[in-house]
């Protein structure tokens, strides 16, 4: 802290001291926030599952869900729930950002960053209460449907499985795959496509060669953040099922918060699991991201 | 097009009128060129997903201002006379108002600090972007319930204390996005010779960042606000699940005795995050590279 201060002031020695000390005051306050907050509660957290909740005893077995097949079904279902929202929000997502860089009109382009921009927030309970209106059990499409014939329900569909619950974290990913895939979708130059057909390049050539090996690293890199997203997610979850449809994030819940499953030590296990997948997903697009192609850098 | 009708020779008198013409041939022609000429796909795109879209928002409005029979506006005003709603709703703006005064108060010295004197710790900075998404809320709140829930030798939940629990996990939930705001606004003026010239008229530290920092980065103070007040508002894993009955988790309730009131709050609801979203796109109009979503799972 002292070199920093004496390379920024020209002021002497102890004068740049004093200075520094008290310009490290001003980090103080954060400092002390994110410890109290942040790292404490996740040291507790780390220390947590590696002890008996009961006796305060150092063991592994919280983690014994590593090794019980049964006990893995949360993650199973949280995987295919997130696997199912990413490919759907991700490809939906393209296609939107595409349609939207294709009209070329200013006007849809901006209604349409800011809508997705608000529905990229509608999360939670809200939108779990506003498909429960209209994909419920007397939902206004269900409803609509059943009178014309069709009953989803009767044919196996409910809204509190893991198929409901893809539909409606589509409703977020989707829009938050075409705001970060927007950039790079308006970074492809045209002049690219022209100097491939000027070349005699068929389209799929043009999207073989050019636009595809472009756009791949955002892309991927995208689907890790949605893969994220999705999995991570609570409050819809819990508002759409209340708790009966098995994911990792209700279970911790259960665990923290149930009177008959009431178990901090596996709960603490549970999310340090969790923490785990996120923090794969993320370090991937980290990396992704820092080798992001040239092209599209503007 | 008039252009074709003076395609005869050039002559002295016509050659004004030619270039006249060609300029106004040239604007209609831009003018054909950048029209409507959205390719079907993108048309069938965009239309097919405005209705996944909006359909859940119809739906909710439908059965929001319904009594089961017919259209009426009772389930809006019952909703919004209704105790419960009113003292949840404001248990959530205390802590909402709370949390961003709280965030502003510590990120924006910070900030400036770190782009004044700490650019070492920049890096530690940025590292902070991406853990809402390696520790979510569901994670958060398992690490502070252990450290600071009802079982713990630190029960601050039991205690007078309880208000500074969620407000301390609000401010890490919401310190990424306040965090990127505020720097944001600092990196677009040039802090450094600001601070110079105003410590060179006199103005201590504190006098310059208050007179002279604050007023330069107020766009950015303000859309850190409302990111902060918007995922304060809309926040229900650490609610619920700490046991603060905020209207989130008050919408969760309702929604179970009163479905119509309850659909009526969802609008409410959204009228909420639409408001704040909506605010944050025109501020981030104004200043490129802000964000508008909150991104990380909710």
């Amino acid at each position: 802290m002292r070199s920093l201060t004496a390379r920024t002031d020209a002021g002497t020695p102890a004068a740049a001291r004093s200075r520094g000390g008290r310009a490290a005051l001003a980090l103080l306050p954060l400092a002390v926030l994110i410890t109290a907050f942040l790292l404490v509660p996740t040291v507790a957290l780390v220390w947590g599952s590696f002890h008996d909740s009961k006796t305060g005893a150092f063991s592994l077995a919280n983690y014994s869900y590593l090794g019980h097949p049964l006990d893995l079904i949360p993650f199973r279902n949280s995987l295919e729930l997130s696997l199912a929202s990413t490919l759907v929000g991700g490809l939906v997502g393209l296609l939107i950002g595409q349609a939207i860089v294709s009209s070329r009109q200013p006007l849809i382009q901006e209604i349409a960053t800011t809508f997705s921009s608000v529905a990229a927030n509608f999360a939670g309970v809200p939108l779990a209460y506003a498909f429960i209106a209209t994909l419920g059990n007397s939902g206004l499409l269900t409803l609509f449907l059943r009178s014309n014939g069709i009953d989803l329900y009767d044919g196996g569909f409910k809204l509190y499985s893991v198929l409901g619950l893809t539909i409606v974290y589509a409703y977020w990913e989707i829009p938050l795959m075409v705001l970060v895939m927007l950039p790079p979708l308006q970074a492809m130059k045209r002049s690219w496509r022209e100097a491939a057909e000027i070349l005699g390049a068929s389209r799929w050539q043009y999207l073989r060669s050019v636009a595809i090996p472009i756009l791949m690293t955002p892309f991927i890199s995208s689907l890790l953040l949605l893969y994220a997203n999705a999995f991570g997610a609570y409050a819809t979850a819990y508002a759409l099922t209340t708790g009966f449809v098995s994911l990792v994030p209700i279970e911790i819940s259960n665990l923290i918060n149930g009177d008959v499953s009431y178990d901090p030590g596996q709960a603490d296990a549970l999310a340090v699991g969790l923490a785990v997948i996120m923090a794969v997903c993320i370090g991937g697009r980290a990396i992704l991201e820092r080798r992001s192609t040239r092209w599209l850098d503007r | 097009m008039s252009g074709t009708s003076i395609a005869g020779e050039a002559t002295e008198e016509t050659l004004p009128a030619m270039i006249v013409a060609a300029e106004k041939a040239g604007k209609a022609r831009r003018r054909v060129n950048r029209g409507p000429r959205v390719p079907v796909w993108a048309i069938v795109v965009l239309t097919l997903s405005a209705v996944y879209f909006l359909l859940p928002l119809y739906a909710t409005a439908v059965y929001g201002f319904s009594n089961g029979k017919h259209f009426t506006l009772q389930p809006l005003w019952d909703g919004l006379g209704d105790p419960g709603f009113q003292t949840s709703l404001r248990l959530s703006l205390f802590y909402s108002v709370l949390t961003t005064l709280l965030a502003l108060a510590v990120v924006a010295p910070t900030a400036y600090m770190v782009e004044l004197r700490f650019q070492r710790l920049r890096s530690t900075i940025e590292f902070l972007s991406i853990l809402p998404f390696v520790i979510p809320p569901i994670i958060l709140v398992v690490g502070l319930s252990s450290m600071y829930g009802i079982k713990s030798p630190v029960n601050l939940l039991a205690s007078s204390w309880a208000p500074v629990l969620l407000m301390g996990g609000y401010f890490i939930l919401t310190l990424p996005f306040t965090f990127r705001a505020i720097d944001n606004a600092l990196r677009a003026v040039d802090v450094r010779t600001l601070t110079e010239a105003s410590s060179s008229l006199g103005a201590g530290t504190i006098r310059t960042f208050m007179k002279v920092i604050v007023p330069s980065i107020s766009l950015g103070l303000v859309s850190a606000a409302l990111l902060a007040f918007t995922t304060a508002m809309g926040e229900f894993t650490l609610a619920a699940l700490l046991g603060y009955p905020t209207f989130p988790v008050y919408l969760l309730n309702v929604n179970g005795w009163q479905p119509h009131m309850g659909e009526a709050l969802v609008l409410v609801s959204f009228l909420i995050t639409w408001a704040g979203v909506i605010a944050l796109a025109a501020v981030a109009r104004r200043t490129p590279g802000t964000q508008v979503v909150r991104g990380g799972p909710m």
